[in-house]
């Protein structure tokens, strides 16, 4: 399933870099992906009954929703996953493709949670401390998590930065435990 | 252990006051599916083959498939703490075990943990070594020399185990192979004293897998009452553990050879047994749907016993000149050695010790088949006197087979026949031997010699057993020299020959005449 993913997100982006449309068919599909946390809409397109000019036209409204227009290629992008049958994944050719748009403008998206709200100025320069670390421009998106006790911790990628209270209470726990399985960090 | 609750306080104080260091950097996952021993993680994206990983609730986990979007792991403990959506931590750290002298005489699991309630197992970082241990080559290597005594005169002699081989022990259920295991262990005793500190002493790393855990403690007791537990590591995964653990047990126990083989010692290494290995690793691969082969076993079920079966080397005098002896356990059902396990490690072994249900049934104990029971480099490890007394034996045995089955048949027997029978039923006789009573080599050459050499024809048949034993008392009490000539000469001399052909006459006129 991934792989066809990967390959239909693949070939719009090569369409997308020859027109210089990424960021706004980011953005169009970006929109598709908050619409289809709607389950009365993922139902909707799954349902083999309506027909696939209606299924097309609603898709089209979301997008000219908000007072803009759909990009052309967006559109197109759409028509080519119907003739194909492949609806039913569009979840999953958004988020291969957002990964894809972010890698090629140099960012990275992450989530930042913090025990107490954290002030502008000190987000501003831990955005900058990572970025630094990663090489990259980070985007992130910020949440207030209590159980972490104090600090902060941030997910991005694959990456965990942790500087919370209590990753270090459980590291401090691990330690007490006893040397972990398969001996010590080598 | 005691806890004072100062230092406890030491402790986080320290802690505490580094706490300004801590921004921890990991890479993590997150837990896509979970069951039967498996999860897959999506993330951790440069993680690597046999890597360690931390799942929640202090869970290990193994990673074992690397594919485009995802991480298959095998757990390494309860996979109901895990659950889907769970942070999974890489570690950096392959697979490893403490070595070293503190595991001699415990009990421990797959991963090193102690399994006999005697303290935990705490070795420093540098004595941790990775389980997949690269088998030495060919430079690091020399031939097989050195005689490793299991102390039973049917395989010492016929099926003569050198340090560093690889002999298989096969055979159906109860025939006796884990007994033959024990009795090797137990006549260790006898290269350094039972003290694991005497350089010449053998190492002895018993691996079991995916058996009962009474038989893993019966059997450690019989090593202790014996006086054999000092010397020895038993790495036990039973058949309540993860199949994960009873597929990771063998190497375990390898590293742990390893680790003493490359300080120049001696170490003999069994795994029972490695049916059971493959069929656990079977279900681990099979979950983590690699394609099925043969009798649905992955591939690599090959490759899996060959590079453990590796591992055990005699190795050249610049590594050190030591040595891991190794001797697996195969379990075959109804006799069929032509399986796919069996003929495997049959190919990649030294030879196999082959036990019989029907011998064993009929009180020829230990129940080896010598017909087809082989060692391919054993022989130049025996010592020459063994060597010279045994060179008739297993002819002299072939030709009772054939004989016996045929005189079956038939009543009227020449004289040179009747001879060759009664020759060969007290040979197997002589090579009947109980459990838990390894015999000295030097003993094994007097009794060998003595039925080789015809010695024994004129005792009755059912008469054998007790001539063996009164005629070694004899000779430890009245002639203890002849038994030193052997042992420390090797060599089976004219003078130790006519010392023995005059024991056997004066033993013979007291045992016969009385």
């Amino acid at each position: 399933m991934a792989s066809v993913a990967n390959r239909y997100s693949e070939a719009l982006l090569c369409v997308c870099r020859d027109e210089g449309s990424t960021r706004e068919v980011d953005a169009d599909l970006q929109l598709l992906a908050l619409a289809l946390e709607e389950p009365h809409l993922r139902q909707f397109l799954d349902n083999p009954e309506v027909p696939r000019a209606r299924k097309e036209a609603v898709l089209g409204e979301l997008l000219g929703s908000q007072g803009r227009a759909g990009h052309a290629t967006t559109s197109s992008f759409l028509r080519v996953l119907f003739d194909r049958g492949r609806q039913g994944m569009l979840g999953a050719f958004i988020a291969a493709f957002h990964r894809r748009a972010l890698e090629e403008r140099g960012e990275v998206e992450g989530v930042l949670s913090t025990a107490l709200a954290i002030p502008e100025d000190e987000l501003a320069a831990l955005r900058e401390t990572l970025a630094r670390l990663l090489g990259r421009k980070v985007v992130l998106s910020v949440e207030q998590d209590e159980s972490l006790l104090g600090g902060f911790r941030a997910l991005i990628g694959d990456r965990l930065f942790d500087a919370s209270l209590r990753g270090q209470l459980e590291k401090l726990g691990r330690r007490l435990k006893g040397v972990p399985i398969g001996g010590p960090r080598g | 252990m005691e806890l004072k609750p100062s230092e406890v306080t030491a402790i986080l104080k320290k802690e505490i006051q580094g706490f300004e260091a801590g921004l921890d950097q990991e890479k993590v996952g997150t837990v896509l599916q979970v069951g039967d021993g498996v999860a897959r993680v999506f993330g951790l994206e440069e993680c690597k083959m046999s890597e360690l990983l931390e799942f929640p609730n202090g869970v290990y986990g193994l990673v074992l498939n690397l594919e485009e979007d995802n991480v298959g792991a095998v757990l390494l403990g309860d996979d109901t703490l895990v659950k889907e959506g769970d942070v999974v931590k890489s570690t950096g750290r392959i697979i490893s075990v403490p070595t070293g002298d503190v595991l001699l005489g415990r009990v421990v699991d797959a991963l090193g943990q102690a399994q006999d309630g005697k303290g935990a197992i705490e070795v420093p970082e540098g004595e941790y070594l990775p389980i997949e241990g690269q088998a030495p080559s060919v430079t690091e290597r020399q031939p097989v020399k050195e005689p490793l005594q299991t102390g039973i005169a049917a395989i010492d002699s016929m099926i003569p185990i050198g340090r560093g081989q690889r002999e298989l022990i096969i055979g159906d259920r109860q025939t006796g192979k884990t007994a033959i295991i024990i009795d090797t262990i137990i006549n260790q005793k006898v290269t350094g004293g039972g003290d694991p500190a005497n350089k010449d002493q053998v190492i002895c790393i018993y691996v079991a897998v995916g058996q009962k855990q009474s038989t893993v403690k019966s059997l450690v007791q019989k090593l202790e009452e014996n006086g054999a537990m000092a010397y020895t590591i038993v790495v036990a995964a039973p058949a309540s553990d993860a199949a994960s653990k009873q597929y990771l047990a063998p190497f375990a126990g390898a590293a742990m050879g390893e680790r003493f083989r490359d300080a120049g010692r001696h170490v003999a290494i069994f795994y029972d047994d490695l049916y059971k290995q493959a069929l656990a690793y079977r279900q681990v691969m099979l979950l983590l749907r690699r394609p099925p082969g043969r009798e649905a076993f992955p591939g690599d079920v090959f490759n899996l016993h060959s590079r453990l079966l590796e591992r055990a080397a005699k190795l050249s005098e610049a590594r050190g000149g030591g040595s891991m002896t190794a001797l697996p356990v195969v379990e075959t059902q109804e006799g069929d050695v032509s399986a796919y396990i069996p003929t495997n490690v049959i190919s990649i072994t030294d030879g196999q010790i082959f036990l019989e249900s029907g011998l064993f049934n009929s009180g020829v104990r230990p129940a080896v088949n010598v017909g087809i029971s082989v060692s391919r480099v054993g022989g130049s490890a025996q010592i020459p006197a063994m060597k010279k007394v045994a060179g008739s034996l297993r002819l002299d045995l072939a030709q009772y087979r054939d004989l016996a089955a045929f005189a079956q048949f038939g009543s009227d027997l020449d004289k040179t026949t009747q001879q060759q029978l009664r020759r060969g039923e007290r040979l197997v006789e002589l090579l009947k031997q109980g459990q838990y009573s390894p015999f000295p080599v030097e003993e094994q050459v007097m009794f060998v010699y003595a039925g080789t050499s015809g010695a024994t024809d004129a005792v009755e048949l059912a008469e054998i057993r007790r001539w063996r034993s009164e005629f070694l008392d004899y000779m430890r009490l009245k002639k203890p020299e002849v038994g030193q000539l052997i042992r420390e000469g090797k060599k089976f001399t004219d003078e130790v020959k006519d010392k023995l052909d005059n024991a056997f006459k004066e033993f013979n006129a007291q045992f016969i005449g009385a």
